[in-house]
């Protein structure tokens, strides 16, 4: 399916095994039911919690009577909020604005109120509804609207503080709802607004949407007065560890998180969910507690931020783009999550790649009376770039040019300035949408009710460029590599272990990458962002490369030879060309017997300043893809025919891997572009909190051809080359979606495309025909 | 949420089964698939202590076909029905119909009687039953059986026109008519449909003689109507075009909506113009 254009740079790159589709090492355990997930997860004397949630939105809670809860069979403890009363019980990395359990008041239903910790996960239940709780109602600002309206209820009074991993600079003064705001100007708007003959000008709307993974928030914990240990299953075990350590007054270190296997990740798993609440009620039980949430729960724990939008484009007649104007406001929920990072990245790509004279960009992140948001799978970059990239379509029809030519004339070049004191361009763009033009047939006659749609961006990627690993290898030549990636089915351990088998030339069986246990992985920021490949494979490849340095520096010795670079590694031995060792040869020889190890420690920091947002990103994710669509003008249904998508990573590690992704990327694309949306009431309840009602994609919704083109230009930071991959597809997507619906003449405003706005529209156009 | 703990009971025969049920009253319901029932149960819905096991009577688990037509047992399950080569043969558009229901898990263990027990309004199943004439055979306490039509069997979403000491025993199909036809097409965004619609015609000597719509999975029960099926009889190919937009707007106008989340009244009644359109037109063309 992929068709690879390796360039010369690759030749660098010694045959072996990067580059290779190797199976992924953890298949097997997987696939025969072996590999544990938390809800697998027993540890002795462990009581199974039930977590008691908020039936509103607003309110203060004038009751809470667990007595009779207390004194159910089985029952050991029920938290409540005043069990908080010694520590500071606010976490939240971004802004630390949320208890761990309710304590006077609840913001959304579903907040947690109590948790109780039982025998049995049936007596859980049970004491869970003797909980009898009582509120002095609240008004509800379950919306955008509400919550931005005159007069509206203010949802978190006063100032609150910066969370540890905030991030983003000083924090703002509050201003009603709003919790956070990113500016990001560039040009004279004014000056040079009036130079556009063209004017694009339209209010967006981006739905709520659920990341559903198979696998749902799941925390197994144990206090033991001294001591906090947790089962996670955390994207991010390392800022975990340090927000929980933070919370209970202990030292990081006697924090230790184990992160096995997830059963999907796609954001909603970063940063801390559940964990603080397990923490909090094993303290009190004085015993381990398992909370595995129901979907129903993880819905209300984490979901994708709703939008509204504005925006204005403006362009000569002659299609050169002048300005563009943008006003962003993101529903974060009751508590922000990840939010203001959310809307610093919508920020940034809401300009899109484009030659620019000006632009405003005011990005808004705004709390509601709902659940929390936070991340998902190229937040940001999927909320505006179908809004951005709309507006370029109807640009290029106004002046008569084809989309693709537009962007031809007006895509930044590679080197060309993205965002003001970050990283220049890192991609050829204009190459790759070529691609993925050519793999939809650009040129070719449309059929009736058919259209085609391209669309570009950029996401900024990589996070905090901060990762370190060990390499080990021991007497036998086998290999351990300890990285903090956390395996999510995305494939990192199979990576991992292909750039260690790279450097030190050893078989991929030989080879063996655990899960993390924070207490012997060492630190690495976190698994999202599209960077584990990028900086923490480059911590990989930097510790494989100090094992490779040890074998050389024993086999020069033992070969007598004091210039190491006439000594290269070969399937598993160090040679000369004359004479040769194999690594175990060599490690008996360093030590003396047949034991010891060789040791390597991998760091990636910031280089040349303070890795900061601001001068980032490590590198620019390429989001480009086309989509071909038919429309039923009977009912509105959209059919997704064919999907193109370019995976521009620089050296793919694992193409088979770097396919997946995009597959997968490509069929949540088409989930939030097409039916996917998170209803709420006026009085914030969740209305279709079950997959019966939630629809998400399946099988079923793949489109006739799906295609991803790796492009290979070797020029990213990581290992190799490479650079990450697996957002992009997924803010491409959508944009391309709604622009092979304009190429029919249904421009769509609001997402997802359900068929009933999609006919709706086609009244609207037809009657103003 | 965990299914909270309940005592089941084996029936061996339909008179077992009912006999249990009417000892334990509301307490009890009976049990077969479970696709519908377990949800209900774990969603707190209701709390039953006891559940009448009925998936191990024959009587209720066989499918045959005679003169008079299909009798299939209320705890046969989707997919035995899809499996069936017998069915596949006699009625290939209901076994269609039956193997585009939810999902193959579903379909494993999910029946037939079960689905038209539980009276979901989004049930297919009812429409296609409807539109061709179908009939229950409903056992009660005294060991009596009846037969009812589909059409008026349900009375509301969830109301099955049973009392509590009665079950479905049976669903009959009538045997196929010569000349005739049956359409089923169904529009599924989510896990249910949006709509469905079915479609028996007949015709003879070009002009259509027999004709029932049957609409569901839009409103709150399938329903057909009379003026509708009239309006289609007598169809010539000449007044085909004309008639089929008649017959729909009667339909659209007719039918009782509301708002949901699959949509507003306007969109569903445009979706019944739609369909029955689509559906008769494809049914009748069939035949004339």
């Amino acid at each position: 399916m992929s068709a690879s254009t390796l360039n010369e740079r690759d030749t660098t790159v010694e045959r072996g095994a990067v580059g290779t589709s190797h199976a992924r090492i953890d298949g097997p355990i997987k696939l025969s039911g072996q590999a544990q997930y938390v809800g697998d997860l027993e540890v002795p004397g462990m009581l199974y919690a039930k977590v008691f949630r908020s039936p509103i939105a607003h309110g203060r809670i004038t009751l809470l009577d667990v007595t009779a809860a207390e004194a159910m069979e089985g029952v050991v403890a029920v938290l409540v909020g005043s069990d908080l009363a010694d520590i500071d019980p606010f976490y939240g990395h971004a802004i630390r604005d949320r208890p761990i359990v309710a304590l006077d008041r609840v913001r959304f239903v579903g907040e947690p109120i109590a948790a109780v910790a039982a025998k049995t996960m049936a007596q859980a239940e049970a004491a869970a509804r003797q909980i009898i709780v009582e509120f002095d109602e609240l008004p509800v600002a379950a919306n955008l609207d509400a919550a931005l309206a005159t007069g509206a209820p203010i949802i978190h009074d006063g100032q609150t503080a910066a969370g540890f991993a905030h991030g983003l600079g000083k924090m703002p003064d509050r201003e009603g709802n709003t919790c956070y705001s990113y500016e990001l100007n560039t040009g004279d708007l004014g000056a040079v607004r009036a130079a556009g003959d063209i004017v694009i000008d339209h209010e967006y709307v981006f739905p709520a949407v659920y990341q559903y993974s198979m696998e749902t928030h799941a925390v197994i914990a144990e206090h033991t007065g001294t001591e906090i240990r947790l089962w996670a299953n955390c994207q991010h075990p390392f800022l975990v560890q340090s927000e929980i350590a933070t919370l209970f007054n202990l030292p990081i270190s006697s924090v230790r998180i184990n992160v096995q296997f997830l059963g999907g990740g796609f954001g909603s798993k970063s940063y801390t969910k559940m964990e603080p609440l397990a923490a909090a009620l094993a303290r009190k039980a004085k015993k381990p507690v398992r909370i595995v949430n129901e979907v129903s729960e993880s819905m209300v724990t984490t979901r994708r931020h709703n939008m509204k939008c504005r925006m204005v484009t403006t362009a000569r007649s002659t299609g050169e783009l002048v300005s563009r104007d943008v006003q962003i406001w993101l529903d974060t929920g009751a508590y922000a999550d990840n939010g203001p990072r959310v809307t610093a990245t919508a920020g940034d790509a809401a300009a899109g790649p484009y030659r620019w004279q000006a632009t405003q960009v005011r990005a808004h992140c705004v709390y509601t009376n709902t659940g929390p948001s936070g991340s998902y799978r190229a937040f940001g970059a999927t909320h505006v770039q179908w809004v951005g990239e709309s507006q370029i379509d109807e640009v290029a029809r106004r002046a008569g040019i084809d989309p693709l030519e537009m962007r031809r004339r007006n895509l930044l070049r590679r080197g060309e300035t993205v965002r003001v004191k970050g990283k220049p361009l890192d991609a050829d763009l204009i190459g790759d949408i070529e691609k993925v033009a050519a793999a939809l047939g650009w040129g070719d006659e449309r059929k009736p009710n058919r259209g085609r749609g391209i669309s570009v961006g950029l996401l900024a990627a990589g996070a905090h460029p901060v990762s370190m690993a060990t390499v080990r290898m021991d007497a036998a030549a086998g290999v351990s590599v300890l990285v903090g990636s956390t395996e999510m089915g995305q494939g990192t351990r199979t990576v991992m272990a292909q750039i260690a088998a790279q450097v030190l030339t050893v078989p991929m069986s030989k080879i063996s990458v655990p899960g993390t246990d924070t207490s012997f992985t060492p630190y690495d920021r976190s698994t999202g962002a599209s960077r584990s490949t990028t900086v923490a494979g480059k911590a990989v490849e930097r510790a494989a490369l100090v094992v490779r340095a040890s074998l050389l520096e024993t086999a020069g010795l033992a070969f007598g030879i004091s210039d190491t670079s006439m000594l290269r590694l070969e399937d598993g031995c160090v040679t000369d060309g004359k004479q040769s060792m194999t690594f175990s040869q060599i490690i008996t020889k360093r030590f003396g017997f047949a034991g010891g190890e060789l040791v390597g420690h991998g760091e990636v920091k910031p280089e040349g300043g303070s890795g900061s947002y601001e001068e980032g990103p490590v590198f620019w994710e390429v989001c480009i893809a086309g989509a071909e669509v038919e429309v039923d003008i009977n009912t509105g249904v959209v059919t997704i025919v064919r999907t193109s998508s370019v995976a521009d990573v620089g050296r793919a590690i694992n193409p088979a891997q770097v396919e997946r992704q995009d597959e997968g990327a490509t069929l949540q694309g088409i989930g939030n572009a097409m039916f996917e949306e998170m209803l709420y009431s006026a009085d914030g309840d969740l209305l279709n909190d079950t997959l019966l009602d939630y629809r998400i994609p399946t099988m079923l919704d793949m489109p006739e051809t799906m295609q991803c083109i790796i492009v290979e230009n070797g020029d990213g930071p990581g290992p190799f080359g490479s650079k990450g991959c697996g957002e992009g597809a997924l803010a491409a997507i959508p944009a391309a979606i709604v622009n092979a619906l304009g190429d029919i003449g249904i421009d769509m405003y609001e997402l997802p495309l359900t068929p009933e706005r999609v006919w709706k529209r086609i009244q609207q156009i037809q009657q103003t025909k | 949420m965990l299914v909270p703990p309940f005592e089941m009971h084996v029936a061996k025969s339909v008179e077992d089964a009912i006999l249990l049920r009417s000892e334990f009253g509301d307490d009890a319901s009976f049990y077969c698939g479970g696709t519908e029932l377990v949800l209900v149960m774990k969603l707190g819905l209701t709390d039953l202590a006891h559940l009448i096991d009925i998936k191990h009577v024959d009587e209720l688990r066989t499918i045959s076909i005679d003169d008079s037509g299909i009798r299939i047992g209320a705890a046969v399950t989707y997919r035995e029905i899809e499996n069936n080569p017998l069915l596949a043969a006699d009625r290939p558009e209901f076994v269609s119909m039956i193997s585009g229901i939810a999902n193959i898990r579903v379909r494993s263990v999910g029946t037939l009687g079960g689905n038209l027990a539980f009276a979901d309004p989004s049930s297919d199943p009812a429409t296609y039953l409807l539109a061709v004439g179908g009939e229950l055979e409903i056992g009660s306490a005294d060991g009596k059986r009846r037969i009812v039509p589909m059409d008026g069997f349900h009375t509301g979403p969830y109301q099955p026109n049973m009392q509590d000491n009665e079950m479905i025993v049976s669903v009959r199909l009538p045997r196929n008519v010569t000349g005739g036809v049956v359409v089923h097409e169904r529009m599924k965004l989510k896990e249910r449909p949006n709509i469905t619609v079915a479609v028996f015609a007949s015709a003879v000597k070009g002009k259509v003689t027999q004709a029932r719509v049957a609409v569901g999975s839009v409103g709150l029960v399938p329903v057909r109507f009379d003026e509708v099926d009239a309006t289609l009889v007598g169809i010539e190919a000449s007044t085909l075009d004309e008639r089929l937009l008649r017959a729909a707007t009667i339909a659209r106008d007719s039918i009782s909506l509301f708002d949901d989340a699959n949509g507003s009244v306007e969109y569903k009644r445009h979706l019944v113009d739609h369909f029955v359109q689509k559906v008769a037109r494809k049914a009748i063309e069939a035949v004339l």
